[in-house]
């Protein structure tokens, strides 16, 4: 199916990905696949979180997402989720929904262009 | 190399502990770990990783900086606290960027960062890096104890040393009541020695020895030097005999620029009159009771060890000393203790103590407490050695500190022997020693040595000085006229070219004991005996306790002939 | 604390001299001054001028250096001493074995 089209190289690093198919090898789709596992998780868990008003738990699940997002190459993603571990940090949940689409959004993008490189 | 070096130390590969709450994180740094060859721990939270560490003991850490249950900072905490004295890397995984949550992670005990996203050239880089510093570390570490448990070894060795030191040395009488001293326990380790002993007539022969240098090196010398000092005053050698022997035995053993500063005292309690060979020590100082008054005796001559025999000049400075009169010998430690200032104690500020003193007994004790209260808080040198001998009334010893070396009841019991000198061995031979040694083989005289020397060297001595010198006694009656006598002694001993003295020994044991018979022969022209005798309980005591106390310690005691020769008889039981 | 020596131009005579402390540390330095020099002075020059103190171990290579110049045969001065050096080698009583000015 030739869903949205999208530059992979805007959305994640190609040399990054190089890079990790390198070092796993034949493991890279596993890699892949717990990554996309965590973040759907962490994601979810910033829902719930967003609207329970919770910044303990925004701060901690954004901050791990921006940094196994960094480590998959992925650009734009690390820091959306670091705008919202600041808005943890600095107790303030004004703009988070907004926030949490954009990451919501932008994750997909992600999805998309790391089965891709998987294939 | 050195990571060989770590890894054989384990018996198994090198092992690094990862601790990172995301799995895709852990996933990754765990491939590019097991691919550089060594074994990978992973935790998932800090307390997983703390107790993975204790288990496993890894070589590295890696930790990620914000963690659940037990963040970074906190795990790295107590890692470090767990690793104690060995260096285990921890090196922070962050995606934190602002400069003071980095330099926190350093101040949290990690050792440097990881970036994300990972570089696997970086991450290998660091690896290696800290691997060679905590191999470099072990190194150290081992190098350490090596140096420590020598150390330990070399502190052992010279705590035997001081104490066989100890046995030689202070085999002596330093704790009589006369006597008051300073010396550093470590005294063995500054090369300062202090030697008192009883001789076997009475009286004392004191030496302080400064050698030079410090530590065993300098204690060495030490040991034969006291050996002979007490060996020869036991046996009845006169300190001329005793220097001369020391320096002998000192310039054969020590290497050339190796010596020892020293002074050497004869004290006389009878005639109240003291000898004293000095060389290289600061003036000793002689302290008169009654006068309140101070007189230095200066060192004239080359420490000990430098001459050899025949240029050693065995010149003694004679002085009076009264009863009451304080010495005191000290070595260059005392002038020369600093106090914080950098300056020096000095001689002045010594004798200056000495004056504030109220009373005599306290003149030591205020020297004491002046050089303590002058040093203050400034490092103690332990070099500070202090003597003072008091001039006390006639000590009548007998013999507490002879070894009486017992060889059973084995040796000569009945025999006699006549043993004449002539003029040259006069001169510059004491026969004393020699003829108790002789005396002293019969077995069961031994605990008598002391009276028995008495009686010969006073035979002796008046046929020496009365018989052939031809002195007269009657200077003697002050300590002036004695010193007077003695000079005049040596002058014409030195002159003498012709006379004798014959000793003749006689011993017969009995069952209980035996008699001993002492004949002393002068080529004298002898003196009106009958006399001398009724006038001897009369003589003052600067002629010597003299005949009169042969008279006491003997059973009978006769002159014969013109009075040239005189013959005791000597009674005595088994102890 | 520095040595420095300089020999005559005959070769004769070699002045060694001691600025600072003359203490064992000079140990080394000192005996290379008499040990390494080519000729066989006749003399030997030691001069105390810049010399602030002398220890024990100064002695000692006092007399060692004697002892490499001929021990008893030997000629050697001690010269430009101040007032506390002096004192030193006085209670030393080292006029006995060396010539000091």
């Amino acid at each position: 199916m030739c869903g949205n089209m999208i530059d992979t190289s805007e959305v994640v690093k190609t040399e990054t990905i190089a890079e990790l198919k390198e070092i796993l090898a034949e493991d890279f789709g596993i890699l892949v696949t717990t990554y996309l596992e965590d973040a759907q998780l962490r994601i979810k868990k910033l829902q719930l979180a967003i609207a329970a008003a919770d910044v303990a738990v925004i701060k901690a699940e954004a901050h791990s997402l921006k940094g196994s997002s960094l480590n998959l190459g992925a650009i734009s993603l690390p820091e959306l989720c670091s705008q919202l571990e600041n808005c943890g940090i600095n107790e303030s949940l004004e703009g988070t929904p907004a926030l949490f689409s954009k990451i919501q959004n932008e994750f997909l993008r992600v999805e998309t262009a790391l089965n891709l490189y998987a294939s | 190399m050195n990571m060989q070096l770590l890894a054989t130390q384990q018996d198994q590969k090198i092992k690094v502990l990862v601790a990172d709450d995301n799995e895709s994180d852990r996933m990754i740094l765990s491939s590019i770990i097991s691919k550089q060859g060594y074994e990978v721990l992973v935790a998932s939270n800090g307390k997983e990783a703390l107790s993975l560490f204790e288990r496993e003991r890894p070589q590295i850490v890696l930790l990620d900086a914000i963690m659940p249950e037990m963040d970074g900072m906190e795990t790295a905490r107590s890692i470090k606290r767990s690793a104690g004295d060995d260096f285990i890397p921890v090196l922070f995984l962050t995606s934190l960027q602002d400069a003071n949550s980095l330099a926190e992670c350093l101040d949290a005990g990690g050792d440097d960062f990881l970036s994300k996203p990972y570089s696997q050239i970086i991450l290998k880089a660091k690896l290696n890096a800290f691997l060679r510093m905590s191999s470099m570390h072990s190194l150290m570490q081992a190098q350490r104890d090596e140096i420590s448990k020598h150390n330990k070894h070399l502190i052992h060795e010279q705590k035997v040393a001081k104490a066989v030191f100890d046995n030689v040395a202070h085999s002596g009488c330093l704790n009589s009541p006369n006597i008051k001293f300073m010396l550093s326990p470590l005294a063995m380790f500054n090369g300062d020695v202090l030697l008192a002993a009883v001789k076997p007539s009475g009286g004392m022969h004191i030496l302080l020895g400064d050698f030079t240098g410090h530590g065993l090196p300098a204690a060495i010398g030490a040991m034969p030097m006291a050996e002979i000092f007490y060996f020869m005053t036991n046996k009845g050698f006169g300190i001329t005999d005793i220097i001369a022997e020391i320096n002998m035995k000192l310039k054969s053993i020590l290497p050339v620029g190796v010596f020892c500063c020293g002074c050497m005292v004869d004290f006389n309690f009878d005639k109240q009159v003291i000898r004293v060979w000095s060389g290289g020590l600061p003036d000793s100082i002689l302290y008169h009771s009654n006068s309140k008054t101070v007189s230095r005796i200066e060192s004239k001559h080359l420490a000990l060890g430098i001459r050899s025999p025949d240029d050693f000049n065995t010149e003694l400075q004679v002085l009076e000393m009264a009863k009451g009169d304080r010495l005191f010998i000290f070595s260059d430690g005392i002038s020369e203790a600093l106090n914080s200032n950098g300056e020096m104690f000095g001689e002045e500020r010594m004798i200056n103590a000495m004056r504030e003193a109220e009373v005599d007994d306290k003149l030591f004790s205020n020297v004491q407490d002046s050089v303590t209260a002058f040093m203050g808080d400034s490092e103690r040198d332990d070099d500070i050695t202090l003597l003072e001998v008091k001039m006390v009334g006639d000590f009548e010893l007998l013999n507490e500190h002879t070894n009486i070396s017992n060889a059973g009841q084995k040796g000569p019991k009945d025999w006699s022997m006549q043993y004449e000198l002539g003029a040259n061995t006069l001169r510059d031979f004491n026969p004393l020693p020699l003829m108790l040694q002789i005396v002293m083989e019969v077995p069961g005289l031994r605990p008598y040595s002391g009276q028995i020397y008495t009686i010969i060297a006073e035979l002796f001595s008046n046929a020496l000085e009365h018989g052939v010198l031809g002195l007269d006694s009657n200077i003697k009656d002050t300590a002036a006229g004695f010193i007077e006598y003695y000079d005049e002694r040596t002058r014409e001993l030195e002159l003498l070219d012709s006379g004798f003295v014959r000793f003749n020994f006689t011993h017969r044991s009995s069952t209980d004991g035996g008699v001993l018979i002492v004949r002393l022969e002068d080529s004298g022209s002898g003196f009106d005996h009958d006399d001398k005798l009724k006038l001897g309980l009369q003589r003052s005591r600067y002629s010597g306790r003299g005949l009169p106390l042969v008279q006491s310690l003997t059973d009978s005691m006769k002159y014969l002939g013109v009075g040239n020769a005189v013959e005791v008889t000597y009674v005595w039981q088994y102890d | 604390m520095t040595i420095e020596s300089f020999a005559s131009q005959s070769g004769n005579e070699l002045t060694i001299s001691i600025e600072g402390r003359f203490d064992f540390s000079a140990h080394q330095e000192f005996r290379d001054c008499y040990e390494r020099v080519n000729a066989e002075p006749a003399v030997y020059i030691v001069d105390l001028n810049r010399t602030t103190y002398l220890d024990s171990s100064a002695l000692g290579m006092l007399l060692l250096l004697r002892d490499h110049a001929g021990g008893d045969n030997a000629e050697v001065s001690i010269v430009n001493c101040n007032r506390d050096v002096k004192k030193i080698l006085t209670i030393s009583n080292f006029e006995q074995l060396f010539s000091i000015q």
